[in-house]
């Protein structure tokens, strides 16, 4: 079986060369390959080049386990690849985040996307006070103080 | 090999060092409104307020995928006639539905918004939906029963009706039907006369199972349907003048009691129990027992209903013993210090069983815990089984909502108004709002005069859940 790779381009120019299957995770690329054929390199306008060096571990890693089948594919496997998960976004800062959520978003990979999601949802918002949240999430008040002394009010009790 | 190869580019990238900082720390407020949405809807109802005080648009996310739960309405019943009174708890708003259906009927049970009806002048039992006014017949049952229950709406084709008789002394009768089917289907089963007395049981459905709840929320059976087995479950002494409601949540099942005029008790089913099992219930189970670790078969033709241990026993041979056959095979003539290397377990619940030098082995098998417990004599197997009520106080309450009723009992999680409370179904002409019970104030309101429970639960009301558009039907 011949491997075919995917040369990607980030939007600073930084260049990636993947196998197919890797690139193939995400949605949006397929499309973008069928659109651009006679070029070879496929320009991803929205990702920076250390975003997509993340997409592309995330993807290499991910890839690596859907190939093992053949009875590989077992519990032990799923679970490795579940502390892989926590351990990759762990190790990155909200700067990352957020624009790795942006990337999934854009390239469409689905597990990335939910796994992003659920992990700003669980360790920056889950059980943080509103001061918190604004501070890890670099929110910005834009409420008057009534206007928030208003909206906390109305469901007084989720704010003791 | 996957081959990534990062090739620099020639020209740095490098942006001015101000902008660079701008970028280190984006500001999620920035993030399209639709991704908001998505981290949102992640969140529990708590979570999702307090988020959404963090921005304006924030705000419109967290509310846009917010999810309150809606609470049941009180169903009020006629003693004549069939003027049947709706309303809804919060605020205290009535309203009156002509339901010439239900003439001459009386209510049996009540759920996800269906009412089953029983009429004693032609032994009719059928489903009616007082929203959409929809009715549903069921075959005649000859027998007549002391309560019945039904699993989910009868519009879905799982739906099963059962219905429980205990006029034999010792011996519960159970029928069962689909709405649409043409028959009832009977089973006899032996059981304790006495839980059974002459006020009405709880029956609730949940995970294959209907539960029953004896009289006074005393001892609690069930009967599953795909095996058609009736089990006891519980027995717990019976507490005077105590009501007891049942009431299912999420798969786990809770109950609660109320008792005097002193604070109710809630209590939620654990897996805390292990219940021996006789030979029939072992059906054919293999227990592999050693010093470091257990294993568990279900399906081995030749050792069925046998525990096999890592020790050889006598003349070097193996060491087992058959449930099946009552008897051991090679065991050791110096028994007494047979088990002497095994540590004892940590797991065990009871302290029976810590006194002496037996020996222990726990194994999983198909999400279930196994317990062998050898001594002298034959070995028991315990599985793990759900068996105790736990009662859930104060923070763990977390929120709850609980409507009871005569006939009915629903919980909810996601009510901002109704947090820890819970709602009994007393209705009156001059009544203008529920008996309440709030956990966090630990107190009725209004304060409870000493009412018999069957006051504040009537059988002449019952909590159900109102469709979505409920207000096109009044």
């Amino acid at each position: 079986m011949s491997k075919k790779n995917i040369v990607l381009k980030s939007s600073n120019g930084i260049i990636f060369e993947v196998e197919e299957a890797v690139a193939l995770q995400s949605e949006t690329i397929p499309y973008m390959i069928e659109d651009d054929c006679a070029n070879d390199t496929i320009p991803l306008a929205n990702v920076t080049g250390d975003i997509l060096a993340l997409v592309i571990e995330y993807c290499k890693k991910h890839v690596v386990v859907a190939d093992g089948d053949g009875g590989g594919s077992s519990s032990s496997s799923q679970e490795d690849l579940k502390n892989w998960d926590a351990q990759f976004m762990n190790d990155l800062d909200q700067s990352k985040i957020f624009n790795l959520l942006l990337a999934a978003d854009f390239l469409n990979i689905k597990t990335l996307f939910d796994l992003t999601c659920q992990f700003v949802a669980d360790t920056m918002i889950k059980g943080k006070s509103v001061e918190e949240v604004r501070r890890t999430l670099n929110i910005e008040k834009d409420y008057t103080s009534e206007e928030e002394a208003k909206a906390r009010q109305e469901n007084e009790w989720a704010f003791k | 090999m996957a081959s990534s190869s990062p090739t620099l580019p020639t020209v740095p990238h490098r942006r001015p060092k101000t902008q660079r900082r701008k970028a280190l720390i984006p500001s999620f407020a920035d993030l399209p409104l639709c991704l908001v949405e998505v981290i949102m809807s992640q969140l529990v109802l708590k979570d999702n307020i307090r988020a959404s005080a963090a921005c304006k648009s924030w705000r419109e996310a967290a509310v846009s995928v917010r999810v309150v739960e809606k609470h049941p309405w009180l169903l009020y019943i006629p003693k004549r006639g069939h003027q049947f009174k709706l309303c809804d708890p919060l605020p205290w708003k009535s309203y009156t539905i002509d339901l010439p259906e239900l003439a001459k009927s009386t209510v049996c049970y009540s759920r996800d918004g269906w009412l089953l009806m029983h009429r004693s002048s032609s032994s009719e039992i059928f489903f009616f939906n007082p929203f959409s006014r929809e009715l549903l017949s069921l075959p005649k049952l000859d027998l007549s029963f002391q309560d019945i229950a039904f699993s989910c709406p009868p519009t879905s084709d799982d739906c099963v009706v059962l219905a429980l008789n205990f006029y034999v002394i010792n011996l519960v009768t159970i029928s069962t039907c689909h709405p649409g089917g043409t028959d009832w289907i009977r089973d006899d089963f032996p059981t304790d006369y006495r839980p059974f007395t002459y006020t009405n049981c709880k029956l609730l459905y949940l995970n294959d199972r209907f539960y029953c709840l004896s009289a006074r929320g005393g001892w609690l059976y069930s009967f599953r349907l795909s095996s058609r087995k009736w089990k006891l479950h519980q027995r717990r002494r019976n507490q005077y003048e105590t009501a007891a409601f049942l009431a299912e949540r999420k798969g786990k099942l809770f109950l609660m009691y109320s008792r005097g005029n002193e604070k109710p008790k809630f209590y939620k089913l654990v897996y805390l129990a292990w219940k021996e099992m006789t030979s029939t219930e072992l059906d054919g189970l293999t227990f592999f027992a050693s010093f470091h670790n257990s294993e568990l078969r279900s399906d081995l033709p030749w050792m069925r209903n046998n525990v096999f241990f890592s020790r050889f026993g006598y003349n070097r041979k193996r060491l087992s013993y058959s449930f099946d056959e009552n008897s051991w095979y090679n065991r050791p003539k110096e028994w007494r210090n047979c088990w002497n290397r095994h540590p004892t377990a940590y797991i065990y619940p009871y302290r029976w069983w810590t006194e002496c030098t037996r020996a222990i082995f726990m194994a999983e098998m198909k999400r279930e815990l196994f317990l062998v417990f050898t001594r002298n004599e034959k070995p028991i197997v315990y599985k793990l089984v759900y068996l105790r009520w736990r009662e859930v106080t104060g923070t763990e309450l977390d929120g709850m909502t609980i409507f009871v009723s005569f006939h009915n009992s629903e919980l909810r999680s996601e009510l901002p108004w109704m947090r820890n409370n819970v709602f009994f179904s007393r209705f009156g002409n001059n009544c203008k709002r529920c008996v309440s019970y709030s956990f966090d104030e630990n107190r009725y309101s209004p304060p409870k005069k000493s009412e018999e429970w069957s006051e504040l639960c009537p059988p002449q009301s019952l909590w159900i859940n109102p469709p979505k558009n409920m207000l096109e039907y009044l």
